[in-house]
């Protein structure tokens, strides 16, 4: 009797609660996985944040350039959006993102994630206007055969860039490429070494400085595992390359942790216990992609999204829940501190790769998104790829970049 | 209310009716033209027009549209200063003429021997050609960016076995280095043929259904005049049936012609938004798209559109100029 009561009480609460408060219907642009993280928490948001969030996902480059006509026309963009590390300095400070600092005071959870990916949603005018939804701390993945082939430990031959080209060398002797592509180097230098103020391809005064030393030597270094023969030439995300890193065709690969989730769970499901992760070399830390979530000034539910974003990104065991479902790494401190993270994993070979993830992301320095970012990040490489493959000077082709960007920046 | 006040003035009342009856008449036609009519103004003729407008502004469109400057000709200026506007447009009319030539050299005699001499199979082989032509370029272009591949793909694998093989290795293959195989995508001076073959492979089919049909329309009383004259095989392919086709040649390169301008997915895929290698695949759609949506400079990208639309105006004129014509078959 009691049970059947309680029954019909809750019943009567639930429909009540359900007849009295409509979910607020929000929508979610963005890009897969977003929709199947999303599918975690779908339901605890109704009752939790009062809201029944829809996702609308299309690819990244499509997602991206349907922004760029919703915020042109002043419609058609959702009420939470996200926007890849990429872009975000584009749209931070474009003007068609809401203010969370001054709307919703944002700031007072800036101790919540790691400072480098905070700040990456921090605008010109020092304000937040996205919040980091998962990010990438930067890794070195090596397989685990080439390293004892070798006969360097793992610490010896990330000590320097000497070292790692020694090791390079002693892999060519056995026919193994050491990365899959040379360019990789200069792209880890050049995003992880940052001098202190500049942005990656500005200074604080916006004047270009991809001349400087970073730049030659990165190019250089690339240039010189290219004439060492030291690559195989695979570019990523190519169908070689998803066999290459089954089979281990080349021995280290530098990306963002979410990579590690990516290789388990489907670019190389085979190769369990073949792969370990290690700090970058060189003693440097840096990131590898990420991504945020940000309100349009142009969404009718403004509060509403803000609400749901406190509830879905501040919470690290929704994040963690996320993390062990797709991979896309959690950008806050307190995840690093969850169970979860000091699981050795099998698929790296018993390592606790999660925990070194967590303290690569704590050690990264914050480097300011700059509006002129995607333009100069592509001449520059383009710049890379001439260096590389039709052996073009450095410094000229440098000096070229610069030009092209300074032509480009007009408009920015 | 009106046709009450006039109900008793007959004469009026009949012109009025008169009038009403030829209005509907004259406009009738506009009438059921008008949702293509609307359509093509919203589709067509506001963005050439705003185009327009955009080409004198300085734009970034994730600002708004409350973001533009008016900068006169700035953008043009930019425009035509540009290097690589003129590379892309290179690297644009040499993969079409690449790909365009290769492309007839094969299909007008595949399809000639389609229609002379195979009866039964014709629409089986016709169909084969034409099946990639319906497949997804996306598609189609990361197949070949598999076979294209450096150290896995299958046109070096093929070189490679080719190469070991007893004699004709020796003889045809001698040149292949298995050590350093042929970097298709990467390597400057294989990016422009690697994309034009894909391109032939890709919309030779096409040609083919046209010039098959083409030879179809040859009255068979020319031929059997010609074979009693003594015209034997190449000569009637030469002397008649070339000749015969040159409207449906005219109008296969004017298809080539645009579509090799508009060139984006191909060389987009294959090589990623900059074009590859020194921009060597960099198409001037791909270029337009670069400046206009990655880099965010609508004005400079519009200002290059109506560049390419001048460009392609003289091209076409210059091609019907010499060609139209005779083309058309009215000589």
């Amino acid at each position: 009797m009691i049970k059947t009561k309680h029954i019909v009480a809750a019943a009567i609460t639930a429909f009540a609660a359900q007849a009295t408060v409509a979910d607020t219907e929000l929508q979610l642009d963005g890009w897969p996985d977003m929709d199947k993280e999303l599918a975690l928490h779908q339901e605890e948001a109704k009752g939790a944040v009062g809201v029944d969030v829809k996702p609308l996902m299309n690819d990244w480059i499509a997602h991206h350039d349907k922004l760029k006509t919703a915020m042109a026309t002043g419609q058609g963009a959702g009420d939470i959006v996200g926007v890849d590390v990429e872009f975000i300095g584009t749209f931070a400070n474009a003007g068609g993102l809401v203010n969370l600092s001054k709307e919703y005071g944002a700031d007072k959870f800036e101790n919540l994630f790691p400072a480098y990916a905070w700040n990456q949603g921090r605008a010109l005018d020092g304000d937040i206007y996205a919040i980091p939804y998962n990010s990438g701390p930067g890794v070195m993945y090596f397989w685990r055969d080439h390293v004892t082939a070798s006969g360097m430990s793992i610490d010896e031959i990330t000590k320097s860039w000497d070292s790692f080209f020694e090791f390079g060398a002693k892999l060519k002797e056995k026919g193994i490429p050491l990365v899959a592509d040379a360019s990789i180097i200069a792209q880890t230098i050049i995003n992880t070494t940052v001098e202190s103020g500049n942005s990656v391809y500005f200074d604080s005064e916006d004047n270009i400085i991809v001349t400087n030393d970073r730049f030659v030597e990165a190019f250089t270094l690339a240039k010189k595992a290219r004439d060492m023969g030291l690559d195989a030439s695979i570019g990523s995300w190519s169908g070689e390359w998803f066999e290459a890193l089954n089979e281990g065709t080349y021995a280290v690969e530098f990306s963002g942790a979410w990579l590690g989730g990516f290789m388990e769970r489907w670019i190389a499901p085979d190769a369990t216990g073949k792969w370990g992760v290690a700090n970058l070399p060189n003693g440097i830390y840096g990131t590898w992609g990420g991504s945020f979530f940000a309100i349009p000034k142009q969404s009718k539910n403004a509060d509403a999204a803000w609400k749901f974003m406190e509830w879905y990104l501040m919470d690290e065991d929704k994040a963690v829940a996320r993390f062990t479902a797709t991979g896309g790494f959690p950008p806050l401190n307190a995840a690093y501190k969850d169970p979860a993270f000091q699981e050795p994993m099998p698929y790296f070979g018993g390592q606790k790769a999660r925990a070194l993830w967590g303290d690569i992301a704590s050690k990264i320095t914050p480097v300011k998104p700059n509006k002129g970012d995607a333009v100069a990040r592509d001449v520059v490489f383009q710049a890379l790829g001439s260096v590389l493959n039709d052996n073009q000077d450095i410094t000229k082709s440098l000096k070229d970049a610069e030009k092209q960007i300074k032509r480009r920046v007009r408009a920015l | 209310m009106t046709v009450s006040t006039h109900s008793n003035e007959m004469p009026a009342e009949q012109s009025w009716q008169n009038r009403w009856a030829n209005m509907k008449v004259t406009l009738a036609p506009y009438g059921f033209l008008s949702p293509a009519i609307i359509l093509f103004l919203i589709f067509n003729i506001f963005p050439l027009l705003f185009a327009a407008f955009m080409s004198f502004h300085l734009w970034k469109p994730s600002e708004g549209l409350g973001a533009m400057t008016f900068v006169g000709w700035e953008n043009y200026y930019y425009a035509i200063t540009d290097e690589l506007i003129y590379k892309s447009l290179y690297n644009t009319i040499f993969m079409g003429v690449l790909s365009g030539v290769t492309m007839h050299l094969i299909a007008i005699p595949v399809a000639y021997i389609l229609a002379t001499y195979i009866k039964r199979f014709r629409n089986l082989f016709t169909g084969a050609f034409f099946m990639p032509f319906v497949t997804s370029t996306v598609a189609v272009a990361l197949v070949f960016t598999n076979m294209y591949g450096e150290n896995f793909g299958l046109f070096n694998s093929l070189l490679a076995t080719f190469h070991e093989m007893p004699v004709i290795g020796s003889l045809l293959f001698f040149w292949v280095d298995p050590e350093n195989p042929i970097r298709w995508l990467i390597d400057v001076a294989f990016i422009k043929p690697s994309i034009a073959g894909m391109q032939v492979w890709k919309f030779f089919g096409f040609q083919v259904v046209i010039y098959v049909s083409g030879y179809l329309t040859i009255s068979s009383e020319i031929i059997e005049a010609a074979e009693v004259d003594g015209c034997t095989g190449f000569g009637k392919f030469w002397h008649i049936a070339l000749p015969s086709i040159r409207p449906f040649i005219f109008f296969c390169i004017t298809l080539n012609l645009i579509g090799a301008l508009n060139m984006f997915e191909e060389p987009f895929v294959m090589l990623g938004k900059t074009g590859g290698t020194d921009s060597a695949g960099l198409t001037i759609s791909m270029y337009m798209y670069l400046v206009g949506w990655v880099w965010e400079d609508f004005g400079t990208a519009s200002a290059m559109s109506w560049f390419l639309f001048a460009f392609i105006g003289v091209v076409t004129g210059i091609y019907f100029l010499l060609f139209g014509k005779k083309g058309l078959g009215d000589s």
